[in-house]
């Protein structure tokens, strides 16, 4: 949890907001440490946690926790956390054969061109819901990361008819009590397509938009990019509807340091 | 449900188990400088220093290959030999030569006492520069230095030291246990079904290839071992994946998932495993940047070959005593908040008769007092306009 990255986004560390739908994306960098802010922010907070974790397996998760304070295996046994491990479905669904009785795994769209994500958004539901199907408590879904399932061959509709089921389920509205956090790639110099119109949906829906990108200047060792943070305003038309910050970041081996533009310690 | 909460208690992760067993010493490893992770030698010791040590346990390494891949071919060919130096089990997979190819041009390595009287000569010869120039009297200083440029990292020790010119013996290279997984061995691949229609089925079977090589050697973290049995690392090497031969069509596009889910489903097993793999594909085959880039993400460490053969600049004169150019796009993040960050991007690398080194790029000094027109002016000449976060120094007259 990166203290300065909280004051700036206005989210108390101790009562995280509900109802927000952050969005983050990052080009030609990689934006991971901000879903590692997100965890061990939520996780502190006292909220219930649903990972879906595409990209990496539970240990990177548990590693970089521990750098930050939260301790993810305790977390899991108590129930706090539930791990989706989106890896082992992928192996699965890749090296199993037609001789396995009938299909349990949640991706098994990536293998079966007529299935959805809908296995996938079920699961999910069970471990958001309680018996009601409903939210019980404050929990937090957060997805890590979006272009990963475009890149496995899911299209891109269903991509983000999950998302939309997602987030109907999590945080309808701002006085919901979920929250969402996803991950999407959008890299400035490729043409990819599918991932920037998932991205303009996503950006469509979503509360808060972190955009992590490199120095336009080129690599530098002391800064290691920029964050833009969007807010949008979609209670009161009378105000501004989208609010910008800049800031630039470097990471260090337990902690991110946030700062404004030009005042890098290694600048001033 | 039960699947979806993983493998519970039992399931632990390589790096997890790293932690509580601080002695996990395995030859030809040492740990890395950030946290407790496995780091094996490419093979290259220059590479292996700009690359933060080595190519990390349990992440896979991306080599994209230059035009004829032949230092793409080179480096794999480090990597293995590195690997029968330390007693590593190899698993070599290819498609258009047979992997016993690859294997029998092996560089020899160079044994210590050749290598301690290389050492021993080059410490008489700079004596002998120390004695010349000790008269320097305004730049006292730097006498004690080398006069030629030092290669990068050239005293780790986990790394060897080869020599091209010859090749690694027979008996030498069969004491490490190897497979080898030749695509036209394999073929025809026995239909699966719907399943061929979606994806590739050679990928598929290299998949398996691995999983079965990686249960049978035991580098399956999850399954507990006994305390006496030694624990080494498996080498995998996939050469020119994603070639013609492996059956990509349309060039790669991004529509088709084959290769991503087959480097999902790798890192999937690798996660979990003692091993380290480095793949070589050639990306300038591929029409389509963002497949590419794609394939980038899912993998851990990239780094890109481009040489000069056949370009114009190979009659550069910047670029005279290299090669090629080195970049690296990206560096491992597995288990850490950061990857290890260079210094600067611009390498390059030279195969000399006898090594391959990779090197900062040092531009030749201008040493011309009068101003050159800027088209003869090789250094303007490299100006590469490009928006990535690691970009190649712009040099231009402003500079200083």
């Amino acid at each position: 949890m990166f203290t300065e990255l909280n004051v700036i986004l206005g989210f108390d560390h101790l009562k995280p907001p509900k109802g927000q739908f952050v969005l983050i994306s990052d080009s030609l960098t990689d934006g991971s440490f901000l879903i590692h802010h997100f965890l061990s922010l939520y996780i502190k907070g006292g909220w219930k946690v649903c990972l879906l974790a595409l990209a990496q397996s539970f240990g990177h998760y548990n590693t970089v926790g521990q750098k930050l304070g939260v301790h993810l295996t305790q977390a899991r046994e108590k129930g706090q956390l539930k791990f989706i491990d989106g890896l082992n479905h992928s192996l699965q669904a890749y090296t199993c054969t037609a001789q396995d009785g009938p299909d349990e795994n949640p991706l098994r769209c990536l293998r079966d061109k007529k299935a959805t994500l809908r296995p996938l958004y079920n699961l999910v539901k069970t471990h958001v819901c309680g018996e009601e199907g409903v939210l019980e408590g404050p929990t937090l879904l957060l997805v890590d990361d979006l272009s990963l399932l475009l890149s496995l061959g899911v299209p891109v509709k269903d991509v983000s008819d999950f998302v939309h089921y997602c987030r109907v389920l999590m945080c309808p509205s701002q006085q919901s009590q979920g929250a969402m956090v996803s991950l999407v790639h959008k890299d400035a110099d490729v043409e990819d397509e599918e991932n920037s119109s998932l991205f303009r949906h996503m950006a469509y829906h979503s509360t808060v938009h972190l955009a992590v990108e490199g120095l336009s200047s080129g690599y530098s060792r002391d800064v290691h990019g920029q964050v833009t943070v969007t807010f949008r305003n979609v209670q009161d038309p009378s105000q501004p509807q989208t609010r910008k910050r800049r800031l630039q970041y470097k990471l260090e081996e337990r902690n991110v340091s946030f700062f404004a533009p030009g005042t890098s310690r290694a600048v001033l | 449900m039960a699947a979806s909460m993983g493998r519970g208690r039992g399931g632990v992760t390589s790096f997890q188990k790293k932690a509580r067993a601080k002695t996990l010493q395995i030859p030809g490893t040492r740990p890395s400088s950030q946290g407790n992770q496995l780091l094996v030698s490419t093979g290259v010791p220059s590479l292996d220093h700009i690359i933060g040590g080595g190519v990390v346990v349990g992440t896979v390494m991306l080599v994209e290959e230059d035009s004829f891949g032949s230092y793409a071919r080179l480096l794999m060919k480090y990597f293995m030999a590195e690997g029968i130096m330390t007693h590593h089990p190899l698993l070599l997979s290819s498609a258009e030569l047979h992997p016993k190819q690859l294997l029998s041009d092996l560089p020899a390595p160079v044994s210590d006492d050749i290598g301690k009287a290389a050492l021993n000569q080059e410490e008489v010869s700079l004596e002998k520069n120390v004695q010349k120039e000790a008269t320097m009297k305004i730049a006292w200083r730097y006498h004690n230095l080398r006069t030629e440029q030092p290669e990068l990292g050239a005293f780790s020790q986990f790394g060897h030291y080869y020599d091209l010119s010859k090749t690694m013996s027979s008996e030498m290279r069969d004491t490490a246990p190897t497979r080898l997984f030749y695509l036209q061995d394999e073929l025809p691949l026995e239909k699966q079904g719907v399943w061929t229609s979606i994806t590739n089925p050679a990928y598929i079977k290299l998949l398996q290839s691995i999983q079965d090589v990686v249960k049978e050697g035991q580098f399956d973290l999850t399954v507990p071992q006994p305390k006496d049995v030694p624990r080494t690392v498996l080498r995998i090497g996939l050469h020119s994946l994603g070639s013609p031969l492996w059956g990509e069509q349309d060039s790669g596009s991004s529509h088709d998932s084959s290769l991503p889910h087959f480097l999902h489903a790798l890192r999937a097993v690798l996660r979990t495993s003692l091993a380290a793999c480095l793949i070589t594909i050639p990306t300038h085959l591929f029409e389509d940047m963002a497949f590419t880039r794609r394939l980038e993400k899912l993998c851990d460490s990239v780094i890109r070959l481009e040489s000069f053969a056949g370009s114009e600049k190979e009659q550069n004169p910047a670029y005279k005593d290299y090669h090629g150019l080195l970049y690296i796009k990206q560096l491992s993040q597995a288990n850490c908040l950061l990857s290890y960050m260079p210094d600067c991007n611009d390498f390059a690398f030279k195969l000399r008769r006898k090594k391959f080194a990779v090197e900062k790029l040092h531009l030749p000094p201008e040493l011309q007092d009068s101003q050159q027109r800027e088209q003869d002016d090789p250094v303007a000449a490299l100006k590469t306009p490009s928006a990535s976060c690691f970009n190649p120094s712009v040099k231009s007259k402003l500079d200083f």
